[in-house]
């Protein structure tokens, strides 16, 4: 099972979009996963624990010292985005 | 069972000089509709000012919100179309002409908006439609007729 973080702001709005579409895109590619949400005061903790972080290009900056593999996206409703990068990161890493 | 957009959350060609202007606009809409206090306006610049514009969050979608401790009422959501585009100063999806402000009281009711504003959005032809809407009833049932699926 992969941890997944995603992480924005307030985790109120972004995050909560790249965590929905990480779950379809995960469905599809049928790789397990369990997703969370985390917010700038609490990210970086929650990154240190998962498998792999889902951030916004703009607030990459957050997570920049946290060794874990972390996928940057430039459109939070682009689901073709997410699900590329997604399928990238899962194939490198022997998941699929 | 009520509807998720109204049209009293909407304004259309609005006037703003900066993005500043525009989030307060958006905010405004917010405090008017009783589901935020008036601070909140003032959270949601600061969050952009600390944080960076990553609240856009699409080429031409800015998301302005700030957290619910922040003076957040009730959840609910205003959609602003600009008279003309602002700069948030964000690199890949600047410049901005539609801004969704939200407010969200983690709850379903939250949940649900945002579900549907990544639901509408996935249909990148969306942007275009709702940014040439003349008629707020027909921005309104764009997004109460979406199905969010689980």
């Amino acid at each position: 099972m992969l941890n997944i973080v995603a992480i924005c702001g307030c985790g109120m709005g972004s995050s909560v979009i790249l965590k929905m579409n990480a779950e379809k895109a995960l469905k599809e590619l049928g790789v397990p996963a369990k997703l969370e949400v985390s917010d700038s005061t609490t990210g970086k903790g929650a990154a240190r624990s998962a498998d792999l972080v889902l951030i916004g290009k703009e607030l990459a900056y957050l997570v920049r010292d946290i060794d874990k593999p972390i996928i940057q996206l430039t459109s939070f409703v682009n689901k073709q985005e997410i699900k590329d990068k997604l399928k990238e990161y899962c194939e490198a890493n022997g998941l699929l | 069972m009520s509807e998720l957009v109204s049209v009293k959350d909407i304004e259309l060609h609005v006037p703003a000089a900066n993005w500043q202007e525009a989030v307060r606009k958006s905010g405004a809409i917010l405090v008017h509709n009783g589901y935020v206090k008036e601070e909140y306006v003032d959270a949601m610049i600061h969050t952009v000012e600390t944080l960076g514009p990553y609240i856009v969050v699409a080429p031409g979608l800015a998301m302005p919100h700030a957290r619910s401790s922040n003076g957040v009422l009730k959840s609910g959501i205003s959609i602003i179309t600009l008279s003309n585009p602002v700069e948030f100063g964000n690199e890949s999806n600047d410049p901005v002409y539609l801004l969704i402000g939200l407010a969200g009281s983690n709850d379903d009711l939250h949940l649900k908006i945002v579900q549907t504003i990544a639901t509408v959005f996935e249909d990148e032809s969306m942007m275009g439609r709702i940014a040439a809407c003349e008629s707020k009833a027909a921005i309104a049932e764009i997004f109460n007729n979406v199905e969010v699926d689980d």
